[in-house]
């Protein structure tokens, strides 16, 4: 598996989606901060992993992948 | 102060009607140059402020009095957050002095609630309380108490992998105070009134706090919706901003069409079903988008090319020079107008501590395939925004809608 899509009114359970991903990703995304209060989408770019989070209560979108396991001709943007 | 700052409005917008009239719907962006409506008891001051540690940008604060039901014992609480983007009333159990009963469900369990944000979760009791806001009242209103110690937070509600908003130093508020479309955070839905997957409700026994269903009556819930009158939606005015300002203030209002001071006039509405409208921005259509007070800045899909920001600031739009740009928004009812907007350098807007009020502030929405544009609060300045309660009618229809 190299990425994963979602979309739908809650978040979904990312520890399942992430597996041995997930601490790296929550490790990221709780280190963020500006010194300023803002609710922002989620947008994770390290080696290795890249995941974005958007949308609001009850709508909520994402996407996870592993750039090293894009098959040879797949670009991100064809991960609808 | 305020009075003053009024009357300033007044007098610029008495020397502008000779251009080009006031409030005159044009129907193009600008259209309606609004006052803001500062007495009444359905009207609530707020501020663009900081909040109470002086570090949220672009967030709306207003104050909210909690009384335990049916009593006086009552308290108010300052730097409550304003959000037309979620429903129900979220405060900090470390801001609340006032005791409230805890909600137990049908078998006697206490209730508790996981609702996740953007990059943080909240977490904690339901409570029952009286909650006044202006002039208006909401009787045995469900609200959210957000502690991760009261009752231990489950894992289902940490796998967001994101962190806890339940303190001030994480919130940056001392609580959330969602009067959006919905009548309540969760809805009908069976996985919300039945199996519980949503994962928003639980039930805590001693063994610990487990998923279930919330029946729509006893849900947190938009406390406008119980207000007596004044109960099918909100307006927030807030001045006009240009570039940044330390802080605005402005008015919460209660009530569509109800009273005088609350009138649609030359607001043109944008019905959303869904809870979503169309906005249409370089060439692309975003079906799923919302007007959002509580979203810090303006969010879409970096068709542009817009310069992004790294690091620290990583979620947010940098630019070298601000870029001056322009969307379409249209209703499901046709209704369309366009909308000009800036976005500036957030690093070099952040740089300057002092300024709270951040008119260019915007970030990329995931890409390519976020079916959004959320108008966040630097939409807010300079208009009146109503927001329409879904179900309930007003002068210019039933909700869900937007009207500015």
């Amino acid at each position: 598996m190299f990425a994963v899509t979602w979309h739908g009114p809650w978040l979904p359970d990312m520890r399942q989606i992430l597996g041995s991903y997930f601490e790296q990703y929550r490790a990221a995304v709780q280190g963020q901060t500006t010194g300023r209060m803002a609710r922002r989408p989620v947008m994770i770019d390290q080696p290795g992993l890249l995941i974005q989070i958007g949308g609001r209560v009850r709508a909520f979108a994402g996407r996870a992948y592993i750039p090293d396991k894009l098959p040879s001709g797949v670009r991100v943007e064809d991960i609808q | 102060m305020k009075d003053l700052r009024i009357l300033l409005l007044l007098a610029a917008c008495l020397a502008w009607a000779f251009l080009t009239g006031c409030g005159g719907g044009s129907g193009s962006s600008n259209s309606t140059r609004s006052t803001i409506t500062s007495s009444g008891s359905n009207v609530a001051p707020i501020a663009v402020n900081g909040g109470p540690l002086g570090n949220y940008v672009d967030g709306a604060f207003a104050s909210v009095t909690l009384c335990a039901p049916g009593t006086s014992n009552c308290q108010t609480i300052d730097g409550v957050l304003v959000d037309t983007g979620s429903s129900g009333l979220r405060i900090l159990s470390s801001a609340l002095t006032v005791a409230l009963p805890q909600q137990k469900a049908p078998d006697g369990n206490p209730v508790a609630e996981c609702l996740t944000f953007l990059g943080s979760y909240t977490w904690g009791p339901v409570q029952t309380a009286d909650v006044q806001i202006g002039g208006e009242k909401a009787s045995a209103a469900p609200i959210h108490v957000l502690s991760d110690t009261a009752f231990k937070v489950p894992s289902g509600c940490t796998s967001s992998g994101f962190h806890s908003a339940d303190t001030l130093d994480t919130l940056g508020a001392n609580g959330i105070l969602g009067v959006g479309m919905f009548t309540q955070d969760c809805g009908s839905s069976p996985a919300c009134v039945q199996t519980g997957s949503a994962g928003l409700y639980y039930e805590c026994p001693s063994s610990g706090c487990v998923k279930a269903g919330e029946a729509l009556a006893q849900q947190v819930v938009n406390p406008v919706a119980l207000f007596p009158s004044d109960n099918n939606g909100v307006i927030v005015e807030l001045p006009s901003v240009s570039g940044a300002a330390t802080s605005v203030s402005g008015s919460l209002v209660f009530g569509i069409g109800t009273q005088s001071n609350n009138a649609l006039g030359g607001a043109t509405v944008y019905t959303a079903p869904q809870f979503a409208f169309t906005t249409t921005f370089s060439g692309h259509t975003y079906p799923g988008s919302f007007v959002d007070s509580g979203s810090n800045g303006l969010f879409f899909v970096n068709t542009t090319g817009i310069t992004e920001c790294t690091g620290n600031e990583a979620g947010f739009y940098c630019p070298a020079s601000t870029q001056n740009l322009s969307a379409t928004n249209q209703g499901a009812n046709g209704a369309s107008g366009t909308v000009k907007f800036s976005i500036g350098n957030a690093a070099t807007l952040f740089a300057n501590a002092s300024d709270m009020a951040l008119s260019d502030l915007g970030g990329p929405a995931l890409s390519p395939n976020a079916d959004y544009f959320d108008w966040g609060l630097p939409f807010f300045f300079g208009r009146n925004v109503f927001t329409a309660i879904e179900g309930m009618s007003t002068p210019g229809g039933t909700g869900p809608y937007w009207a500015y």
